[in-house]
């Protein structure tokens, strides 16, 4: 029952999500409005699991961490506290807000983000390999993309932007769109044996 | 040249750092910053969420009595059961509700937009070489896919058109890929020569 | 030889990559920038839109994505601005709202009234499930915009309701929920020109969106920004920007290129030597 009750409910809104956009009926539409509705309140309160999360490994850390593990962890939940307690009391566009966001958050994430820019550079050096007709291809369209999107590849060849737009528009276009089709289709599948609970891990159990 | 003298670029500048430091070698400062972003990052999701529960379930519960609105609210307290072992099978419900209606709206979705539609814009006039490319090459992925038998015959040329087409897209998405880091990097060294530093305009 | 090439510090690396950034953001070249056949379609699709009619601008990113976007966004911003477009700005990552405060401050909009000519609407959570309501349900999806207003009576609303309301609908995005769900949810169904400010990573898989016609505009990355800069006549970052990033892709390249005669070398010295073959 702690199984199938979950797969039912997650049946039925399925069942009901799809069947009210093919059909017109406003019972129906009522119902999907309502559950959606619903969703968006309950997708809401999934925000809150990853502090919780954090507050239980960091908590764990600040007293029994080694070395300087008690002020990363303290600085975490610090902030992550204080951040809470001001954007809940004041609201997100409170100036106080915005400036701990901007100095702190936007540039944090976005420097972690740039630091891939190193790491891809060092990938390209050591990974990046003509072993065979696959990677030497690749490669090629990699590279005629690479000056087709920068002004300096105009100045070397000027067909450079009118081969990567082809080799965009054209071969990318062709495979992009097969293995969009193909997601799709396989998408709808998993997505039916999640409905019908043959799949279903998303439980916490092991699938059928 | 003339360094900025406002508290939230000093303060941007020097979480920029600590985290580019990370390259030459793990380090203190990076691993504060770090944390502290992260921290930053969770109470900023906290808030949101409370924002989001104020505004479509409490607000409109108390304000207009609309008492249909605690069933979500439960559902969605259930969530948190799963921080206490002998009744975390109760979060099921809301995921699987969540899981339910995500599933639902996917399927529906898909089927107009990522296959119909793809496919409609797929069957066009083979007058060119180009179109010749994106029907065969499509069906080429297609196949390479799901025909899982042996690939023989002419199955084995248009299979194998396919994949050296999905190379293609795959160096396309690798050049992208650098065009997208390097343009990060660019964001994040124009921060600190511009606003901070102040050697550039 | 062969061997120092082939354990070269990754740092030594780093290094390359820093200075071919650098230099030319200091010391810019002014390579002349060209535009893309998407963003001029975006850029034509803005300068027909009716003047006083509304747009929607999604912020679907992080701040992670932001700093290829923000370029661009800003750029959009600007231009919209100019034409007297009402902006419904709105996010479904839950970083979209403060970022959008960043866009709107950064760009013409600081100048103009809010609440009358934009507004800023916040979160909605949920993902694909939010934008499904939003389709239907602007209001009743934002009772409250993100500075805490009642969003009926604002007048920037005025004779909206439903995404029906909406000449079109702009994404700026990096990734899950995006353009694809805006295209499932509102695009198809309702027939809403979909365009996008996005990341270069996920440049390609928009292609068969774009030749669809399920999309009718995009500014990719930086790139896109410095295109739709030149449209607009000014320079703003994307644009001082396309010199680094120009030296920055011919140092990939090199490194490439020596990273595969560094293979070949090595591959060689160890078949002479009766290595691996």
């Amino acid at each position: 029952m702690r199984q199938e009750l979950p797969m039912i409910l997650a049946f039925i809104v399925g069942i009901l999500m799809i069947v009210s956009f093919f059909f017109t009926s406003e019972t129906l539409g009522e119902a999907a409005r309502t559950v959606e509705n619903w969703g968006v309140i309950v997708a809401a309160f999934a925000l809150g699991l990853a502090s919780i999360n954090l507050i239980q490994i960091h908590a764990k850390k600040i007293t029994r961490g080694k070395g300087l593990d008690w002020l990363y962890s303290g600085a975490l939940l610090f902030s992550m506290i204080g951040m809470a307690v001001l954007g809940i009391a004041k609201g997100p566009t409170h100036p106080t807000y915005q400036f701990w966001f901007d100095a702190l958050f936007v540039p944090g994430q976005a420097t972690v983000y740039a630091m891939t820019g190193f790491f891809i550079a060092s990938a390209a050096y050591r990974a990046f390999r003509i072993r065979n007709l696959d990677s030497a291809i690749l490669l090629v369209s990699a590279a005629i993309l690479m000056l087709a999107n920068v002004p300096v590849g105009e100045k070397i060849w000027s067909q450079f932007p009118a081969m990567g737009e082809w080799l965009m528009n054209v071969p990318n276009l062709a495979g992009q769109r097969g293995m969009l089709i193909g997601a799709g289709i396989g998408g709808i599948a998993s997505g039916i044996r999640v409905l019908l609970g043959i799949e279903r891990t998303y439980l916490g159990g092991s699938g059928s | 040249m003339q360094i900025s003298t406002d508290l939230g670029v000093w303060i941007a500048a020097i979480a920029t750092i600590g985290i580019l430091s990370f390259a030459f070698k793990d380090n203190p400062l990076y691993r504060l910053v770090e944390n502290v972003y992260v921290g930053v990052s969770a109470g900023h999701a906290l808030v949101l969420g409370w924002i989001n529960i104020r505004d479509q379930g409490i607000g409109p519960l108390i304000d207009d009595g609309d008492w249909s609105l605690l069933v979500p609210i439960a559902l969605g307290m259930l969530l948190y059961t799963r921080f206490f072992k002998k009744i975390s099978w109760l979060s099921r419900f809301p995921l699987a509700m969540l899981v339910g209606i995500g599933t639902g709206l996917a399927i529906r979705g898909t089927i107009g937009s990522q296959i119909v539609n793809q496919i409609k814009s797929t069957i066009l006039p083979l007058n060119s070489i180009n179109n010749a490319i994106i029907i065969f090459g499509t069906l080429g992925v297609l196949i390479y896919f799901f025909f899982s038998r042996e690939h023989t015959g002419p199955l084995k040329h248009v299979s194998t058109f396919g994949r050296c087409i999905m190379m293609v897209s795959f160096g396309a998405a690798f050049g992208s890929t650098v065009m997208g880091r390097m343009a990060l990097l660019i964001n994040r060294l124009h921060f600190l020569y511009a606003n901070w530093l102040g050697i550039i305009r | 030889m062969w061997e120092k090439l082939v354990n070269v510090d990754r740092r030594v690396i780093y290094g390359v990559v820093f200075l071919s950034l650098s230099i030319p953001l200091i010391w810019p070249i002014g390579f002349e920038v060209a535009v893309g056949p998407e963003t001029k379609q975006l850029y034509d699709m803005v300068n027909n839109l009716p003047e006083g009619s509304a747009v929607i601008v999604s912020m679907d990113t992080s701040p992670g994505g932001y700093g290829e976007l923000s370029s661009g966004a800003v750029a959009l911003l600007n231009h919209l601005a100019s034409r007297n477009i009402r902006v419904i700005g709105m996010g479904f990552f839950d970083t979209g709202p403060s970022l959008l405060e960043t866009a709107f401050g950064a760009s013409d909009f600081r100048d103009k009234e809010y609440g009358v000519d934009y507004v800023n609407l916040g979160y909605l959570a949920g993902g694909e499930t939010a934008m499904a309501r939003v389709a239907r349900d602007i209001v009743g999806s934002f009772p409250r915009d993100y500075r805490g207003n009642e969003v009926s009576e604002l007048p920037v609303m005025e004779g909206i309701t439903s995404c029906q309301d909406i000449e079109m609908i702009i994404s700026i995005s990096s990734g899950t929920p995006g353009v694809p769900e805006w295209i499932r949810q509102v695009g198809d169904p309702l027939g809403i020109p979909i365009a996008t400010v996005i990341v270069a990573v996920n440049v390609p898989n928009m292609t068969p969106y774009l030749q669809a016609g399920q999309i009718i505009g995009m500014i990719p990355s930086m790139k896109g920004a410095a295109g739709y800069e030149s449209l607009m006549g000014t320079a703003g970052l994307g644009t001082r920007g396309m010199d680094a990033q120009s030296i920055a892709h011919l140092t990939i390249l090199a490194l490439v290129i020596i990273g595969n005669l560094v293979y070949l070398g090595t591959k060689d010295s160890k078949t002479s030597k009766g290595g691996a073959r």
